[in-house]
């Protein structure tokens, strides 16, 4: 049976006289990965930002595990877990200070063992004394994913989590976030522009235009239905331009 | 409770491995501890100008030579001057304190990880303020330590017990003193869209507080508080002044600050006062002390909860 873990309805968001996302109505089952698709400015952040409680919509609900957003902030807080696309930390602390801080506050009653836990899932144990400010971008990156997978979050937001890194940098990416869904169990709701990395991740995609959500379905079923185009970016333009 | 303890501790943590904190802090210290020594290298040049008159009085005839007047001051007045290294250097230190307390999660980029975590926004500002007031405290005690050690490294200083309870009365009026300033930072960290303006502002504030506002609430009563002359001459007697002064004057914190840790320690022009004395006289100055800390207090919270943490990348 469905559970449904990602649950809008008639999202939106408003700064002034312009509106960034529009009556968003979307529901995300227990297990999927979900690509959110869209150019720059397409309202995908915003849309995790308030799906992740850090801003509020102007109308509409949103709703984690079946909990509101905005009412019941810190039960769905517990639950989730949010990597931001610029991830950064305290430099002057090392990635251990940082995770066990985060941990803390995230109420993980072993920081020590729960840290040594993430990290040797993430494979990246040797850094742990290591100061922030000495990273890469891809290590921090990982390490921004140790501090969202901390608590053992049901739902897991990433933004643009590739962007920057190199092809190895993405490819290690990639398979973290497919064993943090298939050994872990973990939904994952990704905001992405890069259509290669939903094609071999995402089980379901969802195509944000100008705010507007355009398409919404399976990946298979989205292969299924547009069998003229021989790629996902093909299907994405071929969205894109019937909605311009 | 446990999350305030989580974040009052990570923010000791962090304020103890900023080179900017040590360096003020030293700063602060060193003149904590010079002020001992000033005060009573005064003490020793006015004695000994005594002396050399009495003996010169002495040598021309005059034998009825009026007594030493240095033995009617006060042992703590040679602490005088910690009170203008307070309103000056200290709450200038309590600022950038509590400025960077926030502006160091707002720099980091830190703030969307941070309120994805089930903590509220109440008991994060909590847990940042009793982080800084143990710092401030840690200062303030420090400085209270190396006055009272300088003290008794001098001669001519005899502190009694009493006077070391008047010293630490006004440590602890210090402290509060401090602990106003630090949460003005920690508000303007929080409100101000740059970091620029998150220091500017305050230390606007804290000029208008330590120099403007008593001076428009005393009608102009001269340097009272930086420089610790006689009245020489009355104030205006205007309209405008009267006004001013029934308006300002109950909310003139660093005036009452100076006033109360004047009679504290006592000064060649006002001999010390007990210090129940000194606290039933000013209850309502040390209640507004009390009121505006909590006020600002209950303004970063607002502020926090208004607060986008997505704006965390501050313009310089």
């Amino acid at each position: 049976m469905n559970t449904t873990i990602i649950d809008t309805k008639n999202l939106t968001k408003r700064y002034g006289a312009t509106t960034v996302l529009h009556d968003l109505t979307l529901s995300i089952q227990k297990g999927e990965i979900f690509g959110f698709l869209g150019h720059n400015g397409a309202g995908k952040t915003t849309t995790v930002s308030i799906l992740t409680t850090l801003i509020a919509p102007t109308s509409g609900t949103a709703s984690i595990c079946g909990f509101d957003t905005q009412k019941e902030s810190i039960e769905v807080q517990k639950r989730i877990g949010y990597l931001p696309e610029n991830v950064k930390f305290y430099d002057s602390l090392t990635a251990y200070e940082n995770l066990e801080y985060l941990a803390q506050l995230s109420g993980v009653h072993n920081p020590k063992e729960k840290i040594f836990d993430v990290l040797t899932f993430l494979d990246f144990t040797d850094v742990a004394d290591k100061k922030l400010g000495e990273f890469s971008k891809g290590m921090r990156q990982r390490i921004g994913i140790a501090q969202a997978i901390l608590h053992e979050p049901e739902v897991l937001f990433l933004d643009e989590p590739t962007s920057g890194l190199d092809p190895m940098g993405i490819k290690q990416l990639r398979d973290i976030i497919i064993k943090l869904n298939t050994e872990k169990g973990m939904t994952i709701f990704m905001n992405t522009h890069l259509l290669s990395e939903v094609a071999k991740t995402c089980t379901r995609i969802g195509v944000l235009n100008h705010g507007r959500l355009i398409y919404s379905d399976s990946l298979q079923n989205t292969m299924k239905r547009f069998p003229d185009e021989s790629s996902l970016e093909e299907i994405y333009f071929s969205l894109d331009d019937k909605n311009k | 409770m446990n999350t305030i303890r989580i974040v009052a501790g990570a923010e000791i943590l962090a304020l103890f491995r900023e080179r900017t904190m040590y360096s003020i802090t030293a700063v602060f210290l060193v003149m904590a501890g010079a002020s001992s020594f000033i005060g009573w290298s005064t003490f020793t040049t006015a004695d000994a100008i005594y002396k050399a008159s009495v003996i010169y009085l002495h040598n021309n005839g005059v034998s009825a030579v009026p007594d030493n007047p240095l033995r009617t001051v006060p042992a703590l007045a040679s602490f005088d001057n910690l009170i203008i290294y307070i309103a000056l250097i200290g709450a200038l230190l309590a600022i950038i304190i509590g400025h960077r307390s926030i502006m160091r999660e707002r720099r980091a980029g830190i703030m969307q990880i941070l309120f994805t975590r089930p903590i509220s926004k109440r008991v994060f500002i909590v847990g940042k303020v009793a982080g800084l007031a143990l710092v401030l405290f840690s200062i303030t005690s420090a400085t209270a330590l190396i006055s009272i050690a300088t003290s008794f490294l001098l001669p001519l200083q005899h502190l009694m017990p009493i006077d070391i309870g008047h010293l630490i009365v006004f440590f602890l009026l210090s402290f509060l003193y401090m602990l106003f300033f630090a949460l003005i930072g920690l508000l303007f960290a929080i409100v101000a869209k740059s970091e620029s303006l998150a220091l500017f502002a305050p230390i606007c504030i804290w000029v208008g507080v330590t120099f403007i506002l008593p001076e428009l609430a005393t009608g102009l009563t001269p340097t009272a508080l930086l420089n610790p002359v006689t009245l020489l001459q009355l104030p205006p007697a205007t309209g405008f002044f009267y006004v001013a002064e029934q308006i300002l004057f109950p909310v003139s914190l660093s005036w009452h600050y100076a006033t109360m840790s004047g009679e504290l320690l006592g000064s060649s022009f006002n001999p010390s006062i007990p210090v129940r004395e000194v606290l039933m006289t000013h209850v309502s100055e040390v209640l507004t002390l009390f009121i505006a800390i909590g006020a600002v207090g209950i303004g970063a919270i607002t502020a926090l909860r208004r607060f986008d943490p997505r704006s965390d990348a501050v313009n310089e």
